[in-house]
């Protein structure tokens, strides 16, 4: 069991609701997670059903007509919600810092690398040029580009997008942060950089023995880099536990839809069809009393409509939001 | 005759490529001389009828050229592409579209958003004067019903559908004509793995029940295993190597191809990431690197693979172009 | 239960692209008080024989310069009084609403059909043939335009056709621009390479396919040009080289007052006023039209 000390990140009962002309949209519901260090947890589902807004939440970074509700965000012991803004960016990038999808979009491109990545070492360090230099060359060259020192020169649309991949990488780690969260580094990357990637992301967890947050739509990058999964559909965390909990005994009826869903070679059997969840996300706008996953799933009944958010344990550290008992879930769903 | 087809059944191909070569030209900076980029590099194969061609590769690598080619929609610089037999340059535009269709990867930009969905589904029927206007709403009544869209969606806009639904109209436009081949240039990538499990479903059952050929590109290596009978492998605009889905899986031969399938990630918690080397970035495509142009990249390159190009050999279990198989070492 | 619960698989109860115009249109103020005076001006100019006091030609030496109803010596005979040769200024200023709107009217029409066409076929075709329409635009816009205008109307007189036409040309290159670079971006999406791919003639793909997408931009920049050339024919006329007298134009009526500036201020504000209202209801509409059009989101 983890230490008290080693949990990096405590959310508790955290919402996010945007306002929309049709009422009020309920972007996040009651998430509560941990991040240890060391640890990946990874945040898995489809689009819309919350995982960016959570991250983006802890972050702060929140698009303005959101609204957060949170009964705890504790990053290392210090409370998040009681800090000024200014407080706040003292801690963004410097104790807990960001990855996102799209490296273009994050990086300026009218400033040198160089200057992006120094700057930050810069502000939250006080550290002068030449220091801030060093930083940054040490860690190009950790995260696998050669000659460093041309490449800090360079401007961001000269670099591939595997390269501007591990740039943002290194740009997380400039202070040494306890926490990073990385919101699908890979999506837009081809396969075989994907694999360099999360190897890299892997390998440097462990060398600065961070906490890692990865927000992902993929089943197989979750299953093989994750240590524990929050699954989330529609807002809520429906189902989470450790990889292997997770994998080899999906509870939630979402989750084990979502595992058939997807090919396996060796495993499926080619040419058949695959699982498939018929329908599709509701409306996140309004009240919504009960499951969410109620209007496409196979077991759905009366008593789903008001009472489907009951947190059941199935052991220790895998827990699942259905109102069935996992004897039926297993007994009828997991055929195979 | 071609090196493809000498792999393809004595039936007449529905489709052929015999050496095509694309050829951009690229200016990189202002006063810069143009360069040649070969986006497609002396490509060879035969698609069969019935049969599900998937052509894989990374980003850059001219599938989504080739595919465009193949669609009619760009004349190969040269080469030439054959329907049934028959030259491409001879078979007229509307010909070819009566024969292969698109379905595109983006669904967003895929659907004029100022027209509703019995306009996008009716276009192929209304360019080429197929049947009265109660025939077309007919046809397309049953299309839509095909595809899985319910009938009252006619009237709707595109903007009113989610991502797969989009996509199920962009699939019954281009099955309303009745074409033998189907292009698909990463038809599931945009779309959530929930929607692209009943996508999937939908075009292997579509297969089935109209005898379609597919051609099928993806980057989603899962995928094609699943959906495809063959699989060419695409690399900075060569093809290099093309066999069974069965065969390239279980005994792929071009080490690009084993790279490939290295990266796949099955979701399967006990084994943690492929091993590498994953080494090199993607060479530049204006400046392809001499001789085997994976060299560099190559775990298994050797030393005269940076100096001559390997030559494409075709055997009973496909084609692969790599020095490997070239005789000179490592006879299988 | 299975059937209830599925309600929501298909969302065709969300609004489509016309409902959602309507909704944006219904709750624009300044879209609804822009064409809500537009559409009056229009309607009193179309009924301008019907609603008028009197006739606009017909002359009455005794009762001139008489003041509009509110000031001293004014009466209800002559609302808003009469000019230096006894005409009604109302029937007068409802008259020349017919001329500000066709010409307006007239040359958006001219302009939007000639700079639309070129645009669109520029940012369709692209390669030599926008190199000649960009060459075409350029020029265009090294011209001094209301020099030539004004040379032009000296040259062929101010006939209302010839200052239709003369705008018309003067003003097309902002369509030609605005619509090119339109037509660029939607060349580039997966919907035309389809209607391609299915064998669609540049026609067929032009008219059907793009022109839809690039309409509402169309009618933006129409309803901006249509309010600049109303007030360049009012500029025209006041130089004397547009509309010529007795026909009422705003631009003639506010030149006729001149001479009465220090004595009867009226005979140049009121159709001054009119003028402003006019062009800045046609701009409240085009801004408001711009609004209601931008497209939907990706978003559901």
């Amino acid at each position: 069991m983890t230490s008290e000390r080693d949990t990096i990140l405590r959310v508790r009962d955290l919402s996010v609701d945007i306002p929309v002309p049709s009422g009020t949209l309920h972007a996040v519901r009651n998430v509560d997670l941990s991040a240890i260090r060391g640890r990946t947890l990874a945040i898995v589902g489809e689009s819309g059903c919350g995982k960016t807004m959570t991250a983006l939440a802890v972050m702060r970074l929140l698009p303005g007509r959101a609204r957060l509700r949170a009964r705890e965000i504790g990053l290392e012991g210090t409370d998040l919600r009681s800090l000024s803004d200014k407080a706040f960016s003292a801690i963004r990038g410097n104790r807990m810092a960001m990855i996102f999808q799209d490296p273009m979009t994050s990086l300026n491109p009218v400033y040198p690398i160089g200057d992006q990545l120094e700057e930050i070492h810069i502000r939250h360090r006080g550290s002068g040029r030449r220091e801030a230099r060093e930083r940054a060359e040490y860690l190009l060259a950790r995260v696998g580009i050669v000659n460093p020192g041309t490449r800090l020169r360079q401007f961001p649309h000269q670099l591939s997008g595997g390269l501007r991949q591990r740039i943002m990488i290194a740009m997380a780690l400039m202070c040494d942060p306890a926490l990073i969260v990385a919101d699908e580094p890979t999506t837009a990357l081809d396969v075989t950089v994907q694999a360099q990637v999360l190897h890299l992301l892997k390998d440097l967890q462990a060398e600065f023995d961070m906490a890692l947050i990865l927000i992902t739509h993929d089943l197989g990058i979750v299953a093989r880099i994750a240590d524990r999964i929050a699954v989330m559909y529609a807002g809520r965390i429906v189902e989470t536990g450790s990889s292997r909990q997770i994998f080899a005994a999906p509870t939630h009826p979402y989750t084990q839809g979502l595992i058939d869903c997807i090919p396996y070679p060796g495993k499926t059997e080619r040419r058949t069809a695959l699982g498939s969840i018929p329908g599709i996300v509701p409306s996140l706008v309004g009240d919504a009393p009960g499951c969410m996953f109620r209007n496409r799933c196979a077991m759905a009944e009366e008593r789903c409509r008001d009472g489907g958010n009951v947190e059941r344990s199935v052991e220790d550290g895998h827990s699942y939001r259905c109102v069935h008992p996992v004897e039926r879930l297993r007994g009828t769903m997991v055929p195979s | 005759m071609s090196e493809a087809s000498a792999i393809a059944s004595p039936t007449v191909p529905v489709l052929e490529c015999d050496r095509v070569t694309r050829l951009f030209r690229v200016k990189r900076g202002l006063f810069e001389t143009p360069v040649a980029l070969r986006a497609v590099d002396d490509v060879s194969f035969a698609v069969h009828g019935g049969e599900v061609l998937a052509i894989v590769g990374e980003s850059g690598c001219g599938k989504t050229t080739l595919a465009r080619m193949l669609l009619g929609l760009l004349p190969p610089s040269s080469g030439s592409i054959r329907f049934a037999g028959r030259p491409m340059e001879g078979v007229g535009r509307s010909e070819i579209a009566a024969r292969v269709q698109p379905v595109f990867q983006d669904p967003y930009s895929s659907l004029n958003p100022r027209k509703t969905l019995g306009q996008i589904v009716g276009l192929p029927l209304a360019v080429h004067r197929i049947g009265t206007e109660d025939e077309r709403r007919a046809r397309i009544a049953e299309i839509m019903e095909l595809v899985g869209l319910p009938p009252h969606l006619v009237h709707a806009y595109p903007n009113q559908l989610s991502g797969g639904q989009r996509q199920r109209v962009a699939i019954a436009r281009a099955l309303a004509i009745q074409p033998a081949i189907v292009v698909f240039d990463e038809p599931t990538s945009a779309l959530d793995v929930s929607v692209q499990a009943q996508i999937l479903n939908l075009l292997m059952e579509l297969r089935r029940t109209l005898e379609l050929t597919y051609i099928f590109i993806s980057h989603d290596l899962a995928v094609v295993e699943h959906i495809a009978d063959r699989v060419a492998v695409m690399y900075l605009g060569r093809l290099v190597e093309l066999g069974d889905t069965g065969r390239i899986f279980e005994d792929p031969r071009h080490p690009y191809t084993e790279t490939l399938l290295r990266s796949i990630l099955t979701p399967d918690p006990a084994l943690g990431l492929p091993p590498g080397p994953f080494d090199g970035e993607f060479p530049d495509p204006l400046a392809p690197p001499s001789g085997c142009r994976f060299h560099p990249r190559c775990p298994k390159a050797m030393e005269h693979c940076g100096a001559t190009a390997p030559e494409a050999r075709t055997d009973s279990s496909g084609l692969v172009e790599c020095h490997l198989y070239n005789g000179k070492s490592h006879d299988r | 239960m299975a059937g209830g619960l599925f309600a929501n698989e298909f969302r065709a109860d969300a609004p489509g692209p016309g409902e959602i115009m309507r909704r944006r249109g219904r709750s624009h103020v300044g879209f609804l008080a822009g064409t809500g005076f537009v559409l009056l001006v229009v309607l009193l100019a179309v009924f301008a024989p019907w609603v008028s006091p009197s006739d606009p030609f017909t002359q009455n030496l005794d009762a001139r310069l008489i003041d509009p109803f509110w000031a001293k010596g004014g009466d209800w005979a002559h609302p808003l009084g009469t000019d230096s040769l006894g005409r009604d200024y109302l029937t007068r200023i409802l008259f020349g609403a017919r001329i500000s709107l066709t010409i307006g009217f007239g040359a958006a029409i001219i302009s939007g059909l000639v700079g639309s066409t070129v645009g669109i076929i520029g940012g369709y075709f692209g390669g030599r043939v926008d190199a000649v329409v960009m060459y075409l635009i350029n020029v265009k816009l090294a011209l001094p335009g209301i020099l030539i205008a004004l040379s032009l109307v000296s040259v062929f007189g101010g006939s209302l056709i010839a200052l239709i036409a003369i705008l018309g040309f003067l003003f097309w290159d902002r369509f030609a621009v605005v619509t090119r670079s339109v037509t660029q971006q939607i060349r580039g999406q997966e919907f035309v390479t389809a209607a391609h791919a299915v064998g669609a003639s540049h026609t067929r793909i032009l008219l059907r396919e793009i022109l839809p997408n690039v309409t509402s931009h169309i009618i933006v920049i129409a309803s901006l040009e249509m309010a600049i050339a109303i007030l360049v024919e009012a500029v025209l006329s006041f130089l004397g080289l547009g509309i010529q007298p007795p026909t009422p134009s705003w631009g003639l009526l506010i030149s006729e007052g001149r001479n009465f500036m220090f004595f009867k201020p009226w005979l140049i504000a009121l159709p001054g006023l009119a003028l402003f209202f006019l062009v800045i209801a046609i701009n409240l509409m085009g801004d408001g039209i711009r609004d209601i059009t931008v497209p939907e989101g990706r978003g559901r």
